[in-house]
Protein backbone atom coordinates (compact mmCIF):
# COMPACT_ATOMS: atom_id res chain seq x y z
CA UNK A 1 0.00 0.00 0.00
CA UNK A 2 2.22 2.68 0.81
CA UNK A 3 5.83 2.76 0.00
CA UNK A 4 8.04 2.68 2.91
CA UNK A 5 11.43 3.92 1.77
CA UNK A 6 9.93 7.43 1.22
CA UNK A 7 8.90 8.14 4.99
CA UNK A 8 7.08 10.96 4.91
CA UNK A 9 4.72 9.99 2.67
CA UNK A 10 4.06 6.97 4.78
CA UNK A 11 3.55 9.27 7.76
CA UNK A 12 1.26 11.56 5.63
CA UNK A 13 -1.03 8.68 5.30
CA UNK A 14 -0.71 7.40 9.11
CA UNK A 15 -1.86 11.23 9.98
CA UNK A 16 -4.52 11.02 7.30
CA UNK A 17 -6.22 7.92 8.17
CA UNK A 18 -5.16 9.39 12.66
CA UNK A 19 -7.90 12.04 11.43
CA UNK A 20 -10.59 10.27 9.80
CA UNK A 21 -10.89 7.85 12.43
CA UNK A 22 -9.81 9.97 15.81
CA UNK A 23 -11.73 13.31 15.00
CA UNK A 24 -14.63 13.02 17.15
CA UNK A 25 -12.10 12.19 19.67
CA UNK A 26 -9.71 15.46 19.17
CA UNK A 27 -11.65 18.11 17.93
CA UNK A 28 -14.06 19.34 20.56
CA UNK A 29 -14.92 22.14 18.38
CA UNK A 30 -18.63 22.99 17.04
CA UNK A 31 -17.80 21.43 13.76
CA UNK A 32 -17.82 17.67 15.22
CA UNK A 33 -20.83 18.47 16.74
CA UNK A 34 -22.51 19.29 13.30
CA UNK A 35 -21.20 16.52 12.12
CA UNK A 36 -22.81 13.95 14.16
CA UNK A 37 -25.74 15.80 13.53
CA UNK A 38 -25.31 15.43 9.43
CA UNK A 39 -24.65 11.24 10.25
CA UNK A 40 -27.37 11.24 12.43
CA UNK A 41 -29.65 12.77 9.22
CA UNK A 42 -28.20 10.71 6.40
CA UNK A 43 -29.01 7.55 8.25
CA UNK A 44 -32.94 9.03 8.94
CA UNK A 45 -32.90 9.80 6.11
CA UNK A 46 -31.64 6.12 4.43
CA UNK A 47 -34.48 4.34 6.81
CA UNK A 48 -37.14 7.10 5.55
CA UNK A 49 -35.76 6.04 1.97
CA UNK A 50 -35.39 2.28 2.49
CA UNK A 51 -39.40 2.44 4.09
CA UNK A 52 -40.57 4.25 1.13
CA UNK A 53 -39.10 1.99 -1.24
CA UNK A 54 -40.62 -1.09 1.12
CA UNK A 55 -44.17 0.69 0.61
CA UNK A 56 -44.22 1.12 -2.51
CA UNK A 57 -43.03 -2.71 -3.56
CA UNK A 58 -45.51 -3.43 -0.96
CA UNK A 59 -47.96 -1.23 -3.27
CA UNK A 60 -47.16 -2.66 -6.40
CA UNK A 61 -47.70 -6.22 -5.16
CA UNK A 62 -50.73 -5.22 -3.16
CA UNK A 63 -52.34 -3.30 -6.69
CA UNK A 64 -50.90 -6.47 -8.43
CA UNK A 65 -53.01 -9.06 -6.53
CA UNK A 66 -56.34 -6.72 -6.54
CA UNK A 67 -55.29 -6.59 -10.35
CA UNK A 68 -55.70 -10.21 -10.29
CA UNK A 69 -58.64 -10.42 -8.47
CA UNK A 70 -60.96 -7.25 -9.69
CA UNK A 71 -61.91 -6.43 -12.89
CA UNK A 72 -62.12 -2.58 -13.40
CA UNK A 73 -62.32 0.06 -16.21
CA UNK A 74 -59.91 1.34 -17.89
CA UNK A 75 -56.34 -0.03 -18.28
CA UNK A 76 -56.19 -1.76 -14.50
CA UNK A 77 -56.55 -5.09 -15.88
CA UNK A 78 -54.96 -8.19 -15.24
CA UNK A 79 -51.74 -8.21 -17.88
CA UNK A 80 -51.15 -11.78 -18.31
CA UNK A 81 -48.15 -11.65 -21.15
CA UNK A 82 -45.37 -9.36 -20.42
CA UNK A 83 -45.63 -8.71 -23.92
CA UNK A 84 -48.99 -7.13 -23.61
CA UNK A 85 -49.06 -3.41 -23.18
CA UNK A 86 -51.60 -1.69 -20.35
CA UNK A 87 -52.59 0.85 -22.76
CA UNK A 88 -52.30 -1.05 -26.06
CA UNK A 89 -54.80 0.06 -28.71
CA UNK A 90 -58.11 -2.11 -29.28
CA UNK A 91 -58.57 -3.19 -33.22
CA UNK A 92 -61.90 -2.92 -35.12
CA UNK A 93 -62.13 -5.17 -38.66
CA UNK A 94 -64.90 -4.00 -40.84
CA UNK A 95 -65.63 -5.99 -44.21
CA UNK A 96 -68.80 -5.04 -46.02
CA UNK A 97 -70.25 -4.20 -49.46
CA UNK A 98 -72.23 -0.78 -50.50
CA UNK A 99 -74.17 -3.31 -51.96
CA UNK A 100 -77.50 -1.99 -53.64
CA UNK A 101 -79.79 1.48 -54.08
CA UNK A 102 -83.29 2.69 -54.86
CA UNK A 103 -82.89 6.11 -56.17
CA UNK A 104 -86.14 7.07 -58.15
CA UNK A 105 -85.43 9.63 -60.57
CA UNK A 106 -81.69 8.81 -61.38
CA UNK A 107 -79.74 6.69 -63.47
CA UNK A 108 -76.00 5.96 -64.10
CA UNK A 109 -75.62 6.04 -60.59
CA UNK A 110 -71.88 5.65 -58.80
CA UNK A 111 -71.35 6.54 -55.24
CA UNK A 112 -67.78 7.06 -53.50
CA UNK A 113 -67.37 6.76 -49.93
CA UNK A 114 -65.16 7.88 -47.15
CA UNK A 115 -64.51 6.68 -43.72
CA UNK A 116 -63.71 9.36 -41.35
CA UNK A 117 -62.29 9.00 -37.49
CA UNK A 118 -61.58 10.61 -34.61
CA UNK A 119 -58.29 12.15 -34.04
CA UNK A 120 -57.18 8.80 -31.74
CA UNK A 121 -57.99 6.06 -34.39
CA UNK A 122 -55.65 4.98 -36.94
CA UNK A 123 -56.25 3.15 -40.23
CA UNK A 124 -53.93 0.15 -39.97
CA UNK A 125 -54.94 -1.21 -43.35
CA UNK A 126 -57.37 -0.97 -46.21
CA UNK A 127 -58.29 1.81 -48.11
CA UNK A 128 -60.22 5.13 -46.51
CA UNK A 129 -62.21 5.88 -49.99
CA UNK A 130 -62.79 4.36 -53.15
CA UNK A 131 -65.54 5.31 -55.91
CA UNK A 132 -67.45 2.59 -57.50
CA UNK A 133 -68.77 1.95 -61.03
CA UNK A 134 -71.85 3.49 -62.77
CA UNK A 135 -74.69 1.34 -62.08
CA UNK A 136 -77.64 1.49 -64.72
CA UNK A 137 -81.03 0.09 -63.52
CA UNK A 138 -82.29 -3.02 -65.12
CA UNK A 139 -84.60 -3.41 -68.28
CA UNK A 140 -87.22 -4.64 -65.83
CA UNK A 141 -89.49 -3.21 -63.43
CA UNK A 142 -87.42 -3.34 -60.89
CA UNK A 143 -86.05 0.23 -59.68
CA UNK A 144 -82.85 -1.13 -57.87
CA UNK A 145 -79.31 -0.71 -58.66
CA UNK A 146 -76.48 -2.52 -57.96
CA UNK A 147 -72.70 -1.75 -57.14
CA UNK A 148 -71.67 -4.46 -54.64
CA UNK A 149 -68.39 -2.37 -53.91
CA UNK A 150 -66.64 -3.81 -50.91
CA UNK A 151 -64.43 -2.29 -48.46
CA UNK A 152 -62.06 -3.85 -45.92
CA UNK A 153 -60.95 -1.99 -43.09
CA UNK A 154 -59.03 -2.44 -40.34
CA UNK A 155 -58.89 -0.03 -37.36
CA UNK A 156 -57.21 0.88 -34.43
CA UNK A 157 -57.76 2.98 -31.25
CA UNK A 158 -57.20 3.88 -27.87
CA UNK A 159 -60.39 6.25 -27.48
CA UNK A 160 -63.79 4.81 -28.37
CA UNK A 161 -64.72 8.61 -29.02
CA UNK A 162 -64.82 9.70 -32.88
CA UNK A 163 -66.00 6.06 -33.75
CA UNK A 164 -65.75 5.65 -37.17
CA UNK A 165 -68.20 6.69 -39.69
CA UNK A 166 -69.40 6.04 -43.21
CA UNK A 167 -69.59 9.52 -45.62
CA UNK A 168 -71.22 8.10 -48.90
CA UNK A 169 -71.61 10.48 -51.69
CA UNK A 170 -73.62 9.63 -54.81
CA UNK A 171 -73.19 10.81 -58.50
CA UNK A 172 -75.19 10.31 -61.38
CA UNK A 173 -75.08 10.75 -65.07
CA UNK A 174 -77.34 12.55 -66.78
CA UNK A 175 -78.93 12.02 -70.22
CA UNK A 176 -75.66 14.90 -72.05
CA UNK A 177 -72.73 12.07 -69.72
CA UNK A 178 -72.72 15.08 -67.27
CA UNK A 179 -71.85 13.74 -63.62
CA UNK A 180 -74.00 15.49 -61.01
CA UNK A 181 -74.00 15.14 -57.31
CA UNK A 182 -77.19 13.60 -56.18
CA UNK A 183 -76.87 12.53 -52.49
CA UNK A 184 -75.23 12.41 -49.41
CA UNK A 185 -75.43 10.01 -46.37
CA UNK A 186 -73.74 9.25 -43.57
CA UNK A 187 -73.94 6.21 -41.28
CA UNK A 188 -71.40 4.75 -38.67
CA UNK A 189 -70.15 1.83 -38.61
CA UNK A 190 -72.03 -1.17 -35.94
CA UNK A 191 -70.77 -1.14 -32.64
CA UNK A 192 -71.88 -4.60 -32.37
CA UNK A 193 -69.52 -7.47 -33.86
CA UNK A 194 -71.09 -9.26 -36.08
CA UNK A 195 -73.03 -9.05 -39.33
CA UNK A 196 -75.70 -6.11 -40.59
CA UNK A 197 -77.74 -4.01 -42.68
CA UNK A 198 -78.07 -0.74 -42.65
CA UNK A 199 -79.84 1.17 -44.92
CA UNK A 200 -78.85 4.56 -45.74
CA UNK A 201 -81.55 7.31 -46.57
CA UNK A 202 -79.26 9.52 -49.21
CA UNK A 203 -80.35 13.41 -49.61
CA UNK A 204 -79.73 16.12 -51.76
CA UNK A 205 -78.98 19.82 -50.80
CA UNK A 206 -81.29 22.35 -52.97
CA UNK A 207 -80.74 25.51 -54.38
CA UNK A 208 -81.39 28.91 -52.47
CA UNK A 209 -83.15 30.21 -55.28
CA UNK A 210 -84.93 29.06 -58.40
CA UNK A 211 -82.63 31.29 -60.28
CA UNK A 212 -79.73 29.31 -59.35
CA UNK A 213 -81.86 26.13 -59.51
CA UNK A 214 -82.18 26.85 -63.30
CA UNK A 215 -78.91 28.13 -64.21
CA UNK A 216 -77.48 24.54 -62.38
CA UNK A 217 -80.32 22.67 -64.58
CA UNK A 218 -78.46 24.42 -67.49
CA UNK A 219 -74.55 24.02 -66.54
CA UNK A 220 -75.68 20.57 -65.80
CA UNK A 221 -74.09 21.56 -61.87
CA UNK A 222 -76.90 20.95 -59.05
CA UNK A 223 -76.73 22.32 -55.51
CA UNK A 224 -73.71 20.49 -53.58
CA UNK A 225 -71.87 20.91 -50.79
CA UNK A 226 -68.10 22.21 -50.53
CA UNK A 227 -66.59 19.96 -48.38
CA UNK A 228 -68.87 17.30 -47.94
CA UNK A 229 -67.42 14.98 -45.43
CA UNK A 230 -66.36 17.49 -43.14
CA UNK A 231 -70.17 18.68 -43.13
CA UNK A 232 -71.35 14.82 -43.06
CA UNK A 233 -69.10 13.63 -40.14
CA UNK A 234 -70.06 16.21 -37.88
CA UNK A 235 -73.14 17.95 -36.41
CA UNK A 236 -72.67 21.28 -36.67
CA UNK A 237 -72.92 24.32 -39.69
CA UNK A 238 -76.22 22.33 -40.76
CA UNK A 239 -78.52 25.20 -40.29
CA UNK A 240 -80.68 26.86 -42.51
CA UNK A 241 -79.76 24.12 -45.57
CA UNK A 242 -82.62 22.72 -47.27
CA UNK A 243 -81.81 19.28 -48.34
CA UNK A 244 -84.41 16.75 -50.10
CA UNK A 245 -84.64 13.21 -49.81
CA UNK A 246 -83.58 10.95 -52.95
CA UNK A 247 -83.41 7.44 -52.04
CA UNK A 248 -82.14 4.79 -49.99
CA UNK A 249 -78.87 2.69 -50.25
CA UNK A 250 -78.48 -0.52 -48.63
CA UNK A 251 -75.18 -1.20 -47.40
CA UNK A 252 -73.93 -4.62 -45.48
CA UNK A 253 -71.39 -4.24 -42.62
CA UNK A 254 -69.16 -7.16 -41.03
CA UNK A 255 -67.41 -6.12 -38.08
CA UNK A 256 -65.01 -8.03 -35.71
CA UNK A 257 -63.72 -6.50 -32.48
CA UNK A 258 -60.15 -7.43 -31.02
CA UNK A 259 -59.32 -6.60 -27.18
CA UNK A 260 -61.97 -4.67 -26.43
CA UNK A 261 -63.21 -6.31 -23.62
CA UNK A 262 -59.71 -6.68 -22.14
CA UNK A 263 -59.51 -3.23 -22.29
CA UNK A 264 -62.56 -3.05 -20.10
CA UNK A 265 -64.80 -1.45 -23.20
CA UNK A 266 -67.60 -3.22 -23.53
CA UNK A 267 -69.59 -1.69 -26.95
CA UNK A 268 -72.83 -4.20 -26.57
CA UNK A 269 -74.66 -5.85 -23.64
CA UNK A 270 -73.42 -9.41 -23.14
CA UNK B 1 -85.72 -22.16 -73.18
CA UNK B 2 -83.82 -20.51 -70.32
CA UNK B 3 -80.62 -22.48 -69.17
CA UNK B 4 -78.36 -20.74 -66.64
CA UNK B 5 -75.54 -21.94 -65.02
CA UNK B 6 -73.30 -20.48 -62.38
CA UNK B 7 -69.29 -20.69 -61.94
CA UNK B 8 -68.44 -20.17 -58.46
CA UNK B 9 -66.03 -19.82 -56.47
CA UNK B 10 -64.16 -19.06 -52.87
CA UNK B 11 -61.54 -16.35 -52.47
CA UNK B 12 -59.79 -15.83 -49.99
CA UNK B 13 -57.06 -13.63 -48.71
CA UNK B 14 -52.94 -14.04 -48.25
CA UNK B 15 -52.41 -16.06 -44.62
CA UNK B 16 -55.13 -18.31 -45.37
CA UNK B 17 -54.87 -21.58 -46.51
CA UNK B 18 -57.21 -24.31 -47.66
CA UNK B 19 -57.53 -27.07 -45.55
CA UNK B 20 -59.92 -29.62 -47.35
CA UNK B 21 -62.99 -29.27 -49.90
CA UNK B 22 -62.80 -27.94 -52.78
CA UNK B 23 -63.33 -23.94 -53.41
CA UNK B 24 -64.01 -23.90 -57.02
CA UNK B 25 -67.08 -25.28 -59.11
CA UNK B 26 -69.88 -24.97 -61.64
CA UNK B 27 -73.06 -26.04 -61.80
CA UNK B 28 -75.66 -27.44 -63.42
CA UNK B 29 -76.95 -26.02 -66.99
CA UNK B 30 -80.52 -25.63 -65.39
CA UNK B 31 -83.11 -25.50 -67.49
CA UNK B 32 -85.77 -22.59 -66.27
CA UNK B 33 -89.18 -23.28 -66.65
CA UNK B 34 -91.82 -20.72 -67.51
CA UNK B 35 -94.00 -22.26 -64.09
CA UNK B 36 -90.56 -21.39 -61.60
CA UNK B 37 -90.12 -18.37 -59.92
CA UNK B 38 -86.83 -19.31 -59.50
CA UNK B 39 -83.77 -20.97 -61.02
CA UNK B 40 -82.33 -23.92 -58.34
CA UNK B 41 -79.11 -25.27 -58.31
CA UNK B 42 -78.69 -26.73 -55.83
CA UNK B 43 -74.85 -27.00 -55.85
CA UNK B 44 -73.09 -28.39 -52.79
CA UNK B 45 -69.59 -27.39 -51.02
CA UNK B 46 -67.95 -27.73 -48.04
CA UNK B 47 -65.04 -25.57 -47.56
CA UNK B 48 -61.99 -26.01 -44.61
CA UNK B 49 -59.90 -22.78 -44.08
CA UNK B 50 -56.96 -22.19 -41.84
CA UNK B 51 -56.26 -18.46 -40.89
CA UNK B 52 -53.75 -16.01 -39.44
CA UNK B 53 -55.66 -12.68 -39.98
CA UNK B 54 -59.09 -11.42 -40.02
CA UNK B 55 -58.03 -10.00 -43.49
CA UNK B 56 -58.75 -11.92 -47.00
CA UNK B 57 -62.20 -13.50 -44.52
CA UNK B 58 -63.83 -15.45 -47.38
CA UNK B 59 -65.63 -13.86 -50.17
CA UNK B 60 -67.62 -15.84 -52.73
CA UNK B 61 -67.50 -14.97 -56.06
CA UNK B 62 -70.31 -16.39 -58.94
CA UNK B 63 -70.82 -15.68 -62.43
CA UNK B 64 -73.77 -16.62 -63.80
CA UNK B 65 -73.93 -17.29 -67.46
CA UNK B 66 -77.11 -17.83 -69.79
CA UNK B 67 -77.50 -20.01 -73.17
CA UNK B 68 -79.81 -18.59 -75.66
CA UNK B 69 -82.02 -20.70 -77.88
CA UNK B 70 -78.26 -20.71 -80.42
CA UNK B 71 -76.18 -21.73 -77.58
CA UNK B 72 -74.34 -19.03 -77.49
CA UNK B 73 -72.80 -18.77 -73.69
CA UNK B 74 -73.46 -14.75 -72.55
CA UNK B 75 -72.45 -13.23 -68.92
CA UNK B 76 -75.48 -12.61 -67.33
CA UNK B 77 -73.77 -11.65 -64.17
CA UNK B 78 -70.63 -10.96 -61.67
CA UNK B 79 -71.41 -11.64 -58.09
CA UNK B 80 -69.77 -11.15 -54.34
CA UNK B 81 -70.88 -11.95 -51.29
CA UNK B 82 -68.42 -11.13 -47.95
CA UNK B 83 -69.40 -14.69 -45.61
CA UNK B 84 -70.95 -14.13 -42.65
CA UNK B 85 -68.44 -13.76 -39.84
CA UNK B 86 -71.04 -14.73 -37.09
CA UNK B 87 -71.40 -18.99 -36.88
CA UNK B 88 -75.05 -19.96 -37.79
CA UNK B 89 -76.92 -20.89 -40.73
CA UNK B 90 -77.35 -17.72 -43.16
CA UNK B 91 -79.16 -16.53 -46.58
CA UNK B 92 -76.59 -14.27 -48.60
CA UNK B 93 -78.51 -12.78 -51.25
CA UNK B 94 -75.59 -11.83 -53.52
CA UNK B 95 -76.82 -9.17 -56.12
CA UNK B 96 -75.22 -9.20 -59.73
CA UNK B 97 -74.30 -6.65 -62.06
CA UNK B 98 -72.91 -6.74 -65.59
CA UNK B 99 -70.76 -4.55 -67.38
CA UNK B 100 -72.71 -2.62 -69.68
CA UNK B 101 -71.77 -2.12 -73.57
CA UNK B 102 -70.40 1.44 -74.10
CA UNK B 103 -71.51 2.82 -77.17
CA UNK B 104 -74.15 3.49 -79.70
CA UNK B 105 -72.97 0.36 -81.88
CA UNK B 106 -72.11 -1.89 -78.83
CA UNK B 107 -75.23 -1.43 -77.59
CA UNK B 108 -77.11 -2.43 -81.10
CA UNK B 109 -75.00 -5.66 -81.11
CA UNK B 110 -75.47 -6.49 -77.74
CA UNK B 111 -78.95 -6.32 -78.45
CA UNK B 112 -78.99 -7.75 -81.92
CA UNK B 113 -76.33 -10.25 -81.62
CA UNK B 114 -76.04 -10.72 -78.34
CA UNK B 115 -72.65 -9.71 -77.31
CA UNK B 116 -72.17 -8.87 -74.10
CA UNK B 117 -68.95 -7.29 -72.61
CA UNK B 118 -67.07 -9.22 -69.98
CA UNK B 119 -64.78 -8.61 -67.44
CA UNK B 120 -61.15 -9.84 -68.55
CA UNK B 121 -60.02 -9.22 -64.83
CA UNK B 122 -62.11 -10.52 -62.29
CA UNK B 123 -60.00 -9.97 -59.13
CA UNK B 124 -61.41 -5.71 -59.65
CA UNK B 125 -64.62 -7.17 -58.22
CA UNK B 126 -62.84 -8.45 -54.50
CA UNK B 127 -61.02 -5.25 -54.83
CA UNK B 128 -62.29 -1.39 -53.53
CA UNK B 129 -59.98 0.17 -55.81
CA UNK B 130 -61.48 2.98 -58.04
CA UNK B 131 -64.33 2.16 -61.18
CA UNK B 132 -65.33 5.57 -61.94
CA UNK B 133 -66.28 5.63 -65.38
CA UNK B 134 -66.83 2.11 -65.65
CA UNK B 135 -70.54 1.12 -66.57
CA UNK B 136 -72.82 -1.63 -65.00
CA UNK B 137 -76.22 -3.08 -65.44
CA UNK B 138 -78.45 -4.57 -62.83
CA UNK B 139 -79.28 -7.90 -63.66
CA UNK B 140 -80.22 -9.67 -60.49
CA UNK B 141 -80.32 -11.81 -57.49
CA UNK B 142 -78.35 -15.12 -56.73
CA UNK B 143 -79.27 -17.28 -52.56
CA UNK B 144 -76.89 -18.64 -51.07
CA UNK B 145 -77.44 -20.64 -47.90
CA UNK B 146 -74.22 -20.94 -46.17
CA UNK B 147 -73.29 -22.47 -42.56
CA UNK B 148 -69.94 -21.51 -40.96
CA UNK B 149 -68.53 -22.81 -38.10
CA UNK B 150 -65.66 -20.78 -36.62
CA UNK B 151 -63.24 -21.93 -33.82
CA UNK B 152 -60.49 -20.61 -31.50
CA UNK B 153 -61.14 -16.97 -32.85
CA UNK B 154 -61.29 -15.78 -28.81
CA UNK B 155 -58.16 -17.57 -28.21
CA UNK B 156 -56.44 -14.21 -30.11
CA UNK B 157 -59.00 -11.54 -28.72
CA UNK B 158 -61.24 -12.00 -31.68
CA UNK B 159 -65.11 -11.17 -30.92
CA UNK B 160 -67.17 -12.78 -33.29
CA UNK B 161 -70.24 -12.80 -31.94
CA UNK B 162 -71.82 -10.79 -28.86
CA UNK B 163 -71.53 -13.57 -26.17
CA UNK B 164 -68.47 -13.31 -23.98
Amino acid sequence: MADYNQDGEQEFQFQQENDGVNNQFFDHGLGNFEKTREREQEELERQIRAEQTQKQVDYHKSSQEMRDKTRTGGNYLPIKTNLKQAYSPFHIFVSGHIESGQINDYDGLCCKYDFVAGTDWQIIDGNRSGVSQHSYKSQQTNRRVVWNYPFELAFSSTNVTGWPQLVLTMTNRDFFGRDQICGYGTVHIPTQPGSHYRYLNVFQPISSSLLSQVFGWFKGKNAEFINPIELLSKNEGREVTRVISTGVIKIQFHVTVKNMDEYGIFPFKA
Amino acid sequence: MDLTLIDFSARVGHNWTLLSGKDTGETFEEIKEETEEHIIWDHPFDIHYKAKTMRGWPKFFVEVWQVDEDGRYSISGYGIATVPFTPGQHTLEVKCWRPSPQGFFKRLAAKILGIQPELEFKDMLMSSAERFGFEAETTGTVEIDVGVIVKDFQLHGVQLFTQI
